[in-house]
This record gives structure tokens, C-alpha cells and sequence, in this order.
């Protein structure tokens, strides 16, 4: 009878079997914002010069089209700093021209702890589509073979039915700029400030390994004679004023230090920048594609001004 | 350890020495369970107690992490001991066996907290494969994941926003919080002790059932019958029999009844929320106790033949079950009692804000737990006896499983 069982227990997990193996094929073969990225990186290592990194506001605010630079944008949704210091250690010493790194830091950049709920899948990603070493994975940790199983089932499908509808699943230009956060006119950001503000909402206040991540990228960056630029992106105020205050003048703080402490770094904030208009913002906290144009130029600005070269 | 050497004593001793046996056993059992579990509560309440009467007092609260599920291997070794002082039954000689026993993996941090009659001797008879058994404990296994994973993670994502900013939410958006929550406990325990049997019913052992389509009950009375069956019977057998039970006086009965759902209460954890809602079944179960006894009051307790009537029942157990988990789920007394005002306020015949949908289709899993409260269990589909359709339900559970399936949430049990 144990026969009849564990045969019947076979069939019945076939199409199971079936629909993870279709979903490792999809992840394995269809290029996504990882393996672009990567690819697209790989490629451009003789000429990039300025290398942007960080989260969402860099992925979808910074277009690399409007700096005078050839730069690469390398930043991606959630990207903690973390991932953006192994990425940038790994792709350091292939950037023969790099003069720039811009890093984006919002308000939970330094606090955010690594392998976070947001790091839940896509940690694996990082490391097999980045071909990122990511210490973080254990060595016993099965889904760093199956990235079909890293990520929830209706996400998977629902990215199929992007890939069948669009014809691919890339979100970014060949710069590495989001394109999706097209125009808006900021209609409902009030209403979204108060659960985008509560989602970031971390309550930590240490900042200790964050900031050690930044100096290390600092330090390489000193002696490869690269400047540092950490750029805190403009936001919409309504958002801001439900943020904790003492957090951000901690923000503010701690980066003016390494700027003051580092004569290769740069703190950019432009965080109630007065020129920032409704209709420059995709939500609360990101910037639409006419807010990307009109902030990348102001910061293109900024970075190019002889004044500020060393 | 202290269990077995004392039920291994307990099997010869006489008097005294007998009871003095028991009486280490217990003392060890409710002594690690009382300094883990409730000395903090006790302490601070005491000090509060003395600020009261103006006289402040200092105090050092212990730093422990609570052990996982320690409330159900505490209550489980106890009515081991329990039942060997009272000769119900003989000591275990294999020390093995009683170790798996008291930590046997699939109930171990949420129950069903097992009495050793049912589960001991399993471990010492050999176990043979048996295929209707294996196949029953997959289908509990599936069901429970679906309870779990579909209800009550998806529920919690809801409630936990509701709760958390309830001076937001209208009076009926509340209500169906409540509802949700509802649900959710019942989804995330009652799944949890489905994959627990199941799992246990593949490796050929038989768990004591735990739920029986609680929410179909039509009274308080019932309603202990059918949930956390394990934890109710536990405490009828060593604490409300012993008590006296219902054949006393009737002060005596309420008292007996109070003690029990103020102890259940407290078993759940060391906050006044637990001990209100305890209060608020244990002072409605008198009133049904009562009510029952007198005919003249008795419509709503004799066996009806009416649907109409059954779901009216049905539908009031379930009311004042929704309105005391609101008090189990507060983290505080005050926010309980301010949820509980908001619910009553007159925005309570508004229409409630959020997914409506959600709520439509619990309501619809409701009636598929009605078309299948005479069988064991959500999915004990046996009796149809077309294989294809058997299939296309376990196919469509196990979709709903992996698409539907919310964001990943601790057992809320695990914390007990």
C-alpha cells in the first residue's frame, strides 16, 4: 500500500512539478531589471564615468540622459545600501574612467538593515542574475537554485502576463533609468503620504553599519581619485512633515559629517527643494519622468560646476 | 524529567508520601510555567495595586524569552501526572517514550495539547502503514495550509492595520475588523492543528481533535464544545469536575464556571485583555447555563428543526464570539474598550469602508463549512465519489494555496 501511496503522492504533484519547472524556464531565460542591468554594465565598463547607485528615487529619478557624463544608472527598486556596496565593489576595478559615484540616501537609507523583508527575494536575484557573492544567503538555503521559488506565485504570473502583454518584463532604459513612473499631476499625494510615510516608518536609529558601508565606498573612491556625491532626493512636503524630525536632522547630520570629513564627497540635498512642483512627483516619495529630467539637470548642474571638483 | 521520576514513584506510594509527590510535580510544572510566563504580570500589578493605596513600590521584572509553547507542554506533562495520581492510568517505564510524548513534534508548540492515555501508548505500539490514514492526513495537511494561508494571513493584513489605527474607522468598519479577526484565529489555529494532526496521522499517530466547525455553534455552550477542544476538556477534566462541576449549588456554579474561563483566560497569557474576554464567556455561559435550565426561557436552547432559527442562533453565538476576540486581540485594556465604544457608536449603521469582497467570501467559506459540519473535517471529500471532481478540489485548494496565499505571519498560538 506504501507503493500505491507514494506513487499516487508522484502523479499528483506532475503538473506542480510542471508549473515550477515553466516558472524556472521564464525566470532563467527572460531577461528582467537584474540581468539587463548587468549585462548592459558589462558592456559599457570602457566608457561610464559616472555611476549612479541606490534605491527607487535613484532608479526612477536620476536619467543618466541628462548628465554630461557617461553615466550608468545601477540603482534598483530597494536596493539597500548594502547590495549597492557589493555591487559596487564588484564593478569597480573593470570602470577604467569613473569620476562620479552618485549614491541616493531617502529616509531609511541608514537605517535599513540588511536581509530585510525587502531583501526577501530579491537577494537571490542579486546573486544569480548579478552575479553578485551574497553573504547574507546561507549555504543550506535551497531558493539560491530556484528563483521560482523566491518569489510569490501570483507575482510570478502576473509577470508572465507582463512578459505575454509587453514583450518583456525590463523596466528601465539601456542608461538604467526606471521608465515606469510616467507623469502625473498629483492629485492623491495627500492621500498617500500618510501609508507611505507609515511603510517607512522604521523607528531605528542606528546608522553605524550604513555609514561604514558609505565610508568603504568612499575610501576606494579617494584612491581612485572618484568623487562621492550622496544626493537626498526632493520629496513632497506633506509626506516630510509626517516623517520624525529628529531621524532626518540625523540623516542630514551624518551625511554633511562625511562630506565635511571626506574632500571627495558631496552632500547634495535637495530634499524641500522650493523648485519641486506637484507635477514633478510620481508619488509622495519618487519623482515622475519630468521631475527625473528637471532634478537629474539640476544635479547635473551641481556635479559639473569646476567649484566643487575637489 | 521531574514528571516521569514522579509518576514512576507515584505508581507505589501511599498517602502522604503520595500526595507530597504530586505535590512537586505540580509545583515544578506551575512554578516554571508561573515565573516565565506570569510573575512579571503578577509583580506589576501588585505595584500598581500599592500606588493605588499611595504606597509606591520598587520592583526588578524578569528579562526571559518566553519558551515556545510552553503553556501546552506544561498543561500536557500535568494531566500526565494528574491521571497517574489519580490511577486512570499506569506510569510509562520507557523513559523514550514519554520524553516524545511530551515533545512530540507536530503538536509540540500549539497543540492539541494531548492527554497521555491517547497519545502514549502509540508510541509503544508498532505502527503500520495504513493508506486511507496517510491519505487523510495529506487532505488535513491541505486544508489546514489553506486555512492558514489564505484566511488567516490575508485576514491579518486587515486586522492588523484596523487595530492599529481604530480612531480612524467607523463603528461597522470595526464590527467587520472584529469579524475578520475572527476568522483569522480560527483560520491560523485551527489550521495550525490540521497540519499538526495531519502530519501526525501520516507517521501513523492519532491526535485528538481540535475544532469541529466552531462558528456553526448555537450557543456559548456549544461552542466550547467545538473550539480548542483540547484546552476546554482540559480544563472540565482537572479543574471544573473536580470543582464540583454543575451538579452544586447554583452560586457555586457560577463560581465554578468563572474560575474556568478566568483560568483559560489566563493560560492564553498575562494581560487583562485575556482575563476580560475569559470574563465575558464565562459570565455569558452562565447566563446560557441558566437559561437552559428554565423551559419557560428555553427557545433558543431546545433542538430546533428550522434553519431560520439555527442561523439566528447561529448568528447570535457568533456576534458575542466576534465582540469578546476584540478584547484577545487588543494589546491593552483601554484600546479594547476604545475599539469596543467605537463599534457601538452610531456609525455602526454605516457602510464599512475597505474590501467588502473579503468579507463576501468568508461569508462563503462559512457555507462551505456548513455543507461539511457533519464530516471530519474542511476537506473530507471521501464521500464523493467521483475521482476527477476529488482531484478538482484539491487542485483548486492548492491554487488558492500558492496564489491567494497572503503574506507570510507568524501562528498566533505560538506565542501561548
Amino acid at each position: 500500500m506504501m507503493k500505491v501511496f507514494i506513487r499516487k503522492i508522484l502523479v499528483f504533484i506532475i503538473p506542480i512539478l510542471i508549473v515550477w519547472a515553466v516558472l524556472e524556464c521564464f525566470y532563467k531565460t527572460v531577461a528582467s531589471n537584474y540581468s539587463y542591468k548587468h549585462r548592459l554594465i558589462s558592456e559599457n565598463y570602457d566608457d561610464i564615468e559616472t555611476l549612479i547607485l541606490g534605491d527607487s528615487h535613484a532608479f526612477f529619478g536620476i536619467n543618466p540622459e541628462y548628465l554630461d557624463t557617461r553615466a550608468y544608472n545601477l540603482s534598483n527598486i530597494s536596493q539597500s545600501l548594502y547590495f549597492d556596496q557589493l555591487l559596487f565593489e564588484k564593478h569597480i576595478d573593470s570602470l577604467p574612467k569613473l569620476r562620479n559615484v552618485i549614491i541616493t540616501i531617502g529616509y531609511y537609507s541608514l537605517s535599513q538593515l540588511p536581509n530585510t523583508k525587502e531583501d526577501v527575494w530579491r537577494k537571490y536575484f542579486y546573486r544569480s542574475q548579478m552575479e553578485l557573492d551574497v553573504p547574507v544567503i546561507g549555504p543550506f538555503d535551497f531558493k539560491k537554485y530556484s528563483l521560482s521559488m523566491t518569489r510569490r506565485f501570483n507575482k510570478s504570473v502576473s509577470l508572465i502576463h507582463t512578459y505575454v502583454e509587453k514583450g518583456t518584463i525590463i523596466g528601465c532604459d539601456a542608461t538604467g533609468w526606471g521608465t515606469y513612473y510616467e507623469n502625473t499631476n498629483g492629485g492623491v499625494l495627500d492621500i498617500e503620504s500618510r501609508a507611505t510615510a507609515k511603510r517607512h516608518e522604521d523607528f531605528l536609529f542606528n546608522f553605524e553599519e550604513n555609514i561604514s558601508r558609505l565610508q568603504s565606498i568612499i575610501a576606494y573612491c579617494k584612491k581612485i581619485h572618484c568623487n562621492v556625491y550622496l544626493v537626498d532626493m526632493p520629496v513632497y512636503e506633506g509626506y516630510l512633515d509626517l516623517l520624525d524630525s529628529n531621524k532626518l536632522e540625523k540623516i542630514t547630520k551624518s551625511c554633511s559629517d562625511l562630506a565635511i570629513n571626506n574632500s571627495n564627497v558631496m552632500y547634495i540635498n535637495l530634499r524641500q527643494d522650493p523648485r519641486l512642483e506637484k507635477s514633478d512627483l510620481y508619488d509622495p516619495d519618487h519623482l515622475n519622468h519630468k521631475g527625473a529630467e528637471k532634478y537629474t539637470k539640476i544635479i547635473n548642474t551641481i556635479i559639473s560646476d569646476p567649484k566643487n571638483d575637489d | 524529567m521531574i514528571d516521569f521520576l514522579v509518576g514512576r514513584q507515584l505508581k507505589s506510594a501511599l498517602g502522604n508520601p503520595r500526595k507530597v509527590l504530586f505535590g512537586i510535580s505540580l509545583f515544578f510544572n506551575i512554578g516554571i510555567l508561573f515565573v516565565f510566563k506570569y510573575f512579571n504580570f503578577f509583580i506589576e500589578t501588585f505595584t500598581e495595586a500599592f500606588l493605588l493605596f499611595g504606597k509606591p513600590i520598587s520592583y526588578n521584572s524578569l528579562e526571559f524569552i518566553l519558551p515556545v509553547g510552553i503553556s501546552f507542554y506544561t498543561f500536557q506533562t500535568l494531566s500526565y501526572t494528574i491521571d497517574v495520581y489519580r490511577r486512570r492510568i499506569d506510569p510509562t517505564a520507557d523513559v523514550v517514550s514519554f520524553f516524545a510524548f511530551v515533545s512530540f513534534f507536530p503538536q509540540l508548540v500549539a497543540g492539541p495539547i494531548e492527554r497521555a492515555s491517547n497519545l502514549l501508548p502509540q508510541f509503544q505500539k508498532t505502527r503500520i502503514f495504513d493508506y486511507h490514514k496517510s491519505v487523510d492526513g495529506l487532505r488535513l495537511i491541505l486544508g489546514g495550509l489553506f486555512k492558514k494561508m489564505v484566511i488567516a494571513d490575508n485576514c491579518a493584513l486587515i486586522v492588523n492595520n484596523l487595530f492599529e489605527n481604530y480612531t480612524d474607522y467607523s463603528g461597522s468598519t470595526l464590527f467587520c475588523g472584529a469579524i475578520f479577526f475572527g476568522f483569522q484565529i480560527y483560520g491560523d489555529f485551527s489550521g495550525y492543528s490540521d497540519i499538526a494532526i495531519g502530519s501526525a496521522r501520516l507517521l501513523g499517530f492519532d491526535l485528538m481533535k481540535n475544532f469541529n466547525f466552531p462558528y456553526l455553534s448555537k450557543n456559548l455552550i456549544e461552542f466550547w464544545r467545538r473550539w480548542h477542544i483540547s484546552l476546554s476538556t482540559w480544563f472540565r477534566d482537572y479543574i471544573y469536575i473536580p470543582l464540583g462541576g454543575n451538579r452544586v449549588s447554583n452560586s457555586r456554579l457560577i463560581f465554578n464556571i468563572l474560575i474556568v474561563f478566568l483560568l483559560s483566560g489566563l493560560w492564553h497569557g498575562a494581560n487583562l485583555t485575556f482575563l476580560f474576554w475569559g470574563l465575558i464567556h464565562g459570565a455569558i455561559l452562565i447566563c446560557t447555563v441558566f437559561i437552559s435550565k428554565y423551559k419557560r426561557l428555553n427557545v433558543f436552547m431546545d433542538n430546533q428543526k428550522s434553519i431560520a432559527i439555527d442561523f439566528i442562533r447561529i448568528g447570535i453565538t457568533f456576534f458575542i464570539v466576534t465582540i469578546a476576540w476584540v478584547f484577545f486581540r487588543a494589546e491593552n485594556i483601554t484600546e479594547a474598550f476604545g475599539y469596543i465604544n467605537r463599534i457601538f457608536s452610531t456609525s455602526f449603521f454605516s457602510i464599512p469602508q475597505g474590501n467588502k469582497l473579503f468579507l463576501i467570501l468568508l461569508m462563503g467559506y462559512f457555507l462551505i463549512e456548513w455543507f461539511q459540519k457533519k464530516r471530519e473535517h474542511l476537506l473530507d471529500i471521501c464521500h464523493i465519489s467521483l475521482k476527477p471532481i476529488r482531484y478538482l478540489i484539491y487542485y483548486a485548494t492548492a491554487f488558492l494555496v500558492f496564489y491567494y496565499g497572503g503574506d507570510l505571519q507568524t501562528f498566533i498560538y505560538f506565542q501561548f
